[in-house]
């Protein structure tokens, strides 16, 4: 494929690119820039987060897991091009030498990267922001403690500069090899219909914070690539009859700001189990495709009552969340048919997300469970319950729902419907937990949300609003 | 020991200040030199076929399909490397017992743990060079396992080196006093435990990495690493591929993190610069995170038995336990991994006053990967049995912790003397530490909270640490037992002819900021300004013979060192002064980059070395300036230079969860002389989250079968900034008789101590429950269990 971007100011064209080298690859053996650092090679660690701008704003990446054609059209600064171009230094970098941020500098522009993105978003959450970020030495504080005062400097005028670059250039490279581009990067939901139609055993890249780890860890051949990250309608989000519809290609950080307001439980869940880097990559439709058994979207998506929706050509069909994952591994979808939105249906929230892990931030579930629990006059009037980790799927906790419907919201309801739990699930042992530990964990997830609702002692721990 | 004097409050005296780091501009804009940075003209590319067994017999490696891959230029297995590389074996003699068997870069006819390399592919780019290591059709028959260390020396283990008949590798028996009296008396009261210690790793951000350039009409090998012991190494590639010592080169620019993984021999590193040598041509070996996890050296894997006996004054009477580690299959080349086990021995209950003292340590093979020399080794298990067994006494008699460390910790004006394992120490301040954390936590006012948030279902506890930090070794350490690890280190400051002063120095900077503290020490006993500077350090053409940078020598040995060298220096400069100025030396000094006297600057440094260089004709004939000098420096007096500290924890435990959060900690160190304040809290600091890295996350899981089942960092789980608490760090300074410095070490103690701390604090928060949990990781799950709730 050919395409076109910015490298820290200087437009970039490259033609007949392998559509699955990384940016990172590229940028160190190729471009000779070696100030981006590969620390692991699936997103974990941070250490090649590079800032990528476009129309929609700046964001933190992952350069490892980030395939070059999904750069197309964008501009990207690397650590090489974060100082002014006379030399001085962004705050960022001036408050890390200050406050002994960096010791052995390995992580360091990976950090001072992902400083710069919340520098210029004026994101003052440093924790969070750098939650995609490991450092070893310095056990962090010196660098949350550079990243606020550097608060206050402003944003240095290179930066600044109004973003006229998009529209332009991407106009000029899709007119270079039009055809190409639309076998390989589809702008629309229709587009991308047929293509995968004709294409059923093409691999789809939306965020690739998955797929990049089939090709930097699988080493697979991924054959045919296409790419969904130009398909606008895939990426809007609409309040609609049926409540609030999710495109596929909308970025968890999206979500999670758009349910902050809505669902602020779900929206602290994301925030907790991806670090900027992934939520500003991974998509919503990515993460519920990809099916994994272990992830936490599902979960509060079923509990929540969302319906998808699959699209094949033009046939479209809509299911509810949880039917749509089989078995391990298996998803209810025909080869060429796509996840095309979820729609989460309008209610008051009363969504209660509970994730259990070893580490807090950033650490894959033992055990993540969702509750939305409706309680009239003491009783429970209506009940959505699903867990991730319990199964080899998400799951719905069907039997313990009956169990408490109709019943008064008290330890004793608690306790009779203990038997409806192993008749939900017979979850496994695995190195993250025992399958005791999940279940009693599982449980104690529901005594907890009781718990909350008497206004007993909870914890800090865990998922709250 | 006396010295220099006023060397540490002249006008421009750097030490004791927090100046920037060198070295952080072209860190913080991307310009390091780290080892995959490197591009050479020809390099090749190397990757591993590692053995996906525990344990397997190799029956066969066809390589015909690997070799026809495309840009793949030569493949490598264990058989072609014989009579290239001589084996290494792991074992000093000084360690008296310890055995291991014969090592090669790549398994010949045995692969013994999951991970070890059996060939080598080079090729032109690593991807090519992966795509055919895959093409390795490798025979390989599993064979049993011993893989659990607990289970390692039963009858009928399998035996992983036939010809010594078990799977153990060293035993060591430390008897002092009358231990089985003690315990027997009928006023004392006994606390037992069994201890586990799981095995976790360094997980450096840059994982290791080596170019090797061999240029074979010298017969000369460049070597490129990712580590801390240039000599050392140079020392080893000579010695077992062959070649003159001198002709070796060994570098190490920047290096990204090291914590001790990054001090050993490395089968893939050796078999790099065997390839290097073999090929003609540069090679590069670059290990991936997964290879990272495979073949880093693990640390710890302990299993203790241990109990103590107190008074009813809280008095130890005595301590007894039974360390068993796990090591792997081979003790690792050339430091060993006993070494850990003997710590454990060396330093148990090394701060308190104790009479009766039985230490047992065996260490033995399995089929897992080698085990070695971490940060703070063996620390983290000596403050957790002696520290962890006192609180749970306390506990048992009633006895507030604080107290009962009172009670029992040498007094600080009681020095020198040796403690119960016979280790000789001077100049700590246990009793003046524990005053000044309990003061900094506000313990009373904790105490308090503490009780009230009890009554309403909060479980917090508070635990602490009172701890010793070997650092500075003596020969005692290493060289006395054979192997090529030097215990002095040297500097060389030279004065340059535009006045700026080039050191150099043979520690080594991974990140603790050598660099800096050599700077400021040279700059500030000299008399320039610290910019005019520059440091050398990692390469052994250039710097001076020494050992690197490992057990928190950095400062203690090489900043004498350069200090020694920059006095003498001082005083070789103003020799030559007092002849230009027709002055006598002793009324002249240097002072920010002049030779000044009781009037002023008389001349600027770049005056004298130019007159020097340059224009020797007005110098007298019989002048014979040296503007260059070169001092070495050893610990001779003791063994070793401890340090000491005191650390406190404080957690909140759920315990329907049995997630545990770190509130606070606190960490009081007394490192000796504080060369920058700022440096020695972060390296504090660091240390502190490493040390609760292991004590709540990091684990390495191994199936039963030998298979690493966590091995990327979305499954072995290192801190991050959002679980770290606020550390907040105090010191004492007592600084070591040893030197003119007067600084020990400061790197290793927050990883020696937090883990006790934290284990103490989640103990006392489950103890009201009826609860306590001996094992690392405390895991949540293991809480849980702990507490009966699973």
């Amino acid at each position: 494929m050919d395409l076109t971007f910015l490298l820290n100011g200087e437009s970039v064209s490259l033609q007949d690119v392998d559509p699955t080298v990384t940016l990172l690859d590229w940028l160190r053996e190729t471009r000779g820039l070696t100030g981006t650092k590969e620390g692991c090679n699936e997103g974990d660690c941070g250490a090649c987060t590079v800032m990528v701008r476009d129309s929609a704003g700046a964001r933190a990446l992952n350069a490892c897991i980030l395939f070059l054609p999904q750069l197309h059209g964008k501009a990207v600064h690397t650590v090489e091009g974060l100082a002014a171009p006379d030399g001085t230094l962004h705050p960022v970098q001036e408050a890390m030498i200050a406050h002994h941020g960096s010791q052995c500098g390995f992580c360091t522009p990976g950090f001072v990267m992902s400083m710069a993105v919340a520098h210029l978003n004026g994101d003052t959450g440093h924790d969070d922001a750098l939650a995609g970020n490991l450092c070893r030495c310095t056990g962090y504080a010196p660098i949350l403690r550079a990243a606020r005062a550097a608060e206050a400097e402003p944003v240095p005028e290179h930066l600044t500069r109004s973003f006229i670059f998009p529209e332009i250039l991407e106009h000029d490279a899709d007119t270079a090899r039009p055809a190409e581009w639309q076998g390989a990067a589809p702008t629309s939901a229709d587009a991308l219909a047929e293509l995968y139609a004709r294409h059923p055993d093409a691999t789809l890249v939306a965020g690739a914070t998955d797929v990049g780890l089939w090709v930097t860890k699988q080493l697979r051949d991924l054959g045919r690539v296409i790419f969904l990250n130009r398909c606008d309608d895939l990426q809007r989000i609409e309040e609609t009859d049926a409540g609030l519809r999710i495109g596929a290609g909308v970025t968890m950080d999206r979500v999670l700001a758009v349910m902050g307001a809505k669902h602020p439980s779900y929206a602290e869940l994301i925030r907790r189990y991806g670090s900027a880097q992934v939520r500003a990559a991974a998509t919503i439709g990515g993460n519920i495709a990809n099916g994994s058994p272990i992830g936490d979207n599902p979960p509060p998506l079923i509990a929540l009552g969302a319906i998808l929706h699959l699209r094949f050509r033009q046939a479209r069909r809509e299911m509810p969340l949880e039917d749509f994952f089989l078995d391990y591994g298996k998803q209810d979808r025909f080869p060429g048919e796509f996840v095309e939105a979820v729609t989460i249906p309008s209610q008051p929230d009363r969504l209660r997300v509970y994730k259990l892990s070893k580490r807090f931030d950033q650490d894959i579930s033992a055990v993540c469970g969702a509750f939305n629990l409706t309680v009239e006059e003491g009783r429970i009037a209506a009940a959505r319950i699903a867990f991730g980790g319990m199964a080899g799927t998400p799951k719905r906790a069907l039997h313990v729902e009956a169990a408490l419907i109709g019943k008064p919201w008290s330890e004793d309801t608690l306790i009779a419907a203990w038997a409806a739990w192993e008749q939900d699930f017979t979850p496994l042992s695995d190195m993250r937990a025992s399958a005791e530990y999940r279940l009693a964990a599982a449980r104690n997830m529901l005594s907890r949300c009781l718990l909350q609702d008497l206004g007993a002692a909870t914890n800090v721990l865990e998922v709250q609003p | 020991m006396t010295g220099p004097a006023l060397i540490f409050d002249k006008p421009n005296a750097y030490i004791g200040q927090s100046t920037p780091r060198a070295d952080t501009n072209r860190l913080l804009e991307g310009r390091g030199r780290f080892v995959d940075d490197i591009q050479l003209p020809r390099m090749l590319h190397a990757a591993f076929l590692r053995s996906p067994y525990a344990h397997a017999e190799i029956r066969g490696l066809d390589t015909s399909a690997a070799k026809a891959a495309p840009g793949v230029v030569r493949v490598l297995t264990g058989a072609d490397l014989e009579g290239v590389v001589e084996p290494y074996v792991g074992v000093l003699t000084h360690l008296k017992g310890l055995r291991s068997a014969p090592q090669m870069p790549l398994a010949v006819d045995r692969a013994r743990w999951q991970g070890e390399p059996l060939a080598m592919v080079l090729a032109r780019s690593r991807a090519e060079a992966e795509d055919a290591a895959a093409l390795i059709e490798a025979d390989l028959d599993p064979i049993p396992a011993a893989c659990d260390a607990e289970t390692a020396l039963d009858p009928d283990a399998p035996v992983i080196h036939p010809e010594f008949g078990s799977n153990l590798a060293w035993e060591r028996l430390v008897d002092v006093g009358d231990v089985d009296a003690a315990f027997a008396r009928d006023d004392v009261q006994v606390v037992s435990r069994t201890l586990r210690f799981g095995r976790h790793t360094g997980v450096t951000l840059e994982t290791r990495a080596a170019v090797a350039e061999y240029d074979p009409s010298e017969d000369r090998l460049t070597f490129h690493y990712s580590g801390q012991a240039p000599h050392m190494m140079q020392f080893i590639f000579a010695k077992h591929l062959g070649l003159a010592e001198e002709n070796v080169r060994v570098v190490a620019n920047d290096v990204g993190g090291s914590f001790g993984i990054k001090i050993h021999t490395y089968g893939d590193e050796v078999a790099t610069a065997a390839a290097a040598k073999l090929l003609g041509r540069p090679v590069k070996f670059v290990a991936d995170r997964y290879e990272s996890f495979l073949s880093d050296i693990h640390a710890r894997d302990h299993v203790v038995e241990a109990r103590m006996a107190v008074d009813k004054a809280g008095k130890i009477v005595a301590l007894d336990f039974d360390d068993l580690t796990g090591i792997g299959p081979y003790s690792m080349y050339p430091r060993t991994s006993a070494i850990e086990a003997n710590q454990v021995l060396n330093l148990t209950g090394a701060p308190y006053d104790l009479e009766n003292y039985r230490a047992r340590g065996r260490v033995v093979f399995q089929n897992k990967n080698m085990m070695c020399q971490y940060r703070a080794v063996g620390h983290p298990i000596a403050m957790a049995i002696c520290d962890g067994l006192l609180e749970d006494a306390a506990a048992k008699i009633g006895m507030d912790v604080v107290e009962m460390r009172r009670v029992n910790l040498m007094r600080d004006d009681s020095y020198p003397r040796a403690s119960a394992s016979g280790m000789k120490l001077d100049d700590l301040s246990h009793q003046k530490a524990l005053n000044v954390l309990v003061e900094t936590m506000g313990y009373d006012a904790l105490r308090a909270e503490q009780a009230e948030l009890r009554a309403r279902g909060v479980y917090r506890g508070i635990g602490f640490v009172s701890m010793v930090e070997v650092t500075n070794p003596s020969p005692m350490f290493y060289g006395i037992g054979g192997a090529p690890i030097a215990s002095q280190d040297g500097a060389t400051v030279r004065l340059d002819a535009g006045g700026g002063l080039r050191v150099s120095s043979s520690v080594t900077e991974q990140g603790q900021g050598t660099n800096a503290i050599l700077a400021q020490i040279a700059a500030g006993v000299f008399g320039v300004p610290i910019e005019r500077v520059t440091v050398t350090t990692g390469d052994t053409d250039t710097v001076p013979y020494g050992g690197g940078t490992w057990a928190s020598r950095g400062a203690g040995i090489g900043g004498e060192a350069m200090l020694q060298a920059a006095h003498a220096l001082k005083e070789q400069v103003l020799e030559v002064a007092a002849v230009m100025l027709q002055s006598d030396a002793a009324t002249l000094d240097i002072q920010n980059g002049s030779v000044v006297d009781g009037s002023g600057a008389r001349m600027t440094l770049s005056d004298l070395a130019r007159t020097v260089y340059y224009r020797g004709n007005e110098l007298p004939s019989d002048l014979k300036p040296e503007l260059i000098a070169t001092r070495h420096y050893r610990v001779t007096d003791f063994p070793f230079v401890f340090t000491n500290g005191a650390m406190a924890a404080h957690v909140e435990v759920d315990t329907e969860t049995g997630l545990v959060k770190v509130l606070n900690f606190w960490a009081v160190e007394d490192c000796g002389r504080v060369i920058n304040p700022k440096l020695v809290d972060e390296q504090v600091r660091g240390g502190v989250v490493q040390g609760i890295g292991g004590a709540l996350y990091e684990e390495c899981i191994y199936s039963e079968d030998g298979q690493l089942m966590n091995a990327t960092m979305a499954d072995y789980l290192v801190p991050m900034a959002v679980e770290m608490p606020d550390i907040v760090v105090r010191h004492v300074e007592t600084p070591t008789k040893t030197s003119v410095l007067g600084a020990k070490g400061a790197g290793e103690a927050g990883t020696g101590g937090a883990p006790a701390a934290v284990m103490n604090a989640v103990n006392d928060a489950l103890r009201p429950l009826g609860a306590t949990l001996w094992q690392m990781p405390m895991t949540p799950e293991r809480i849980l269990k702990a507490l009966g709730k699973v």
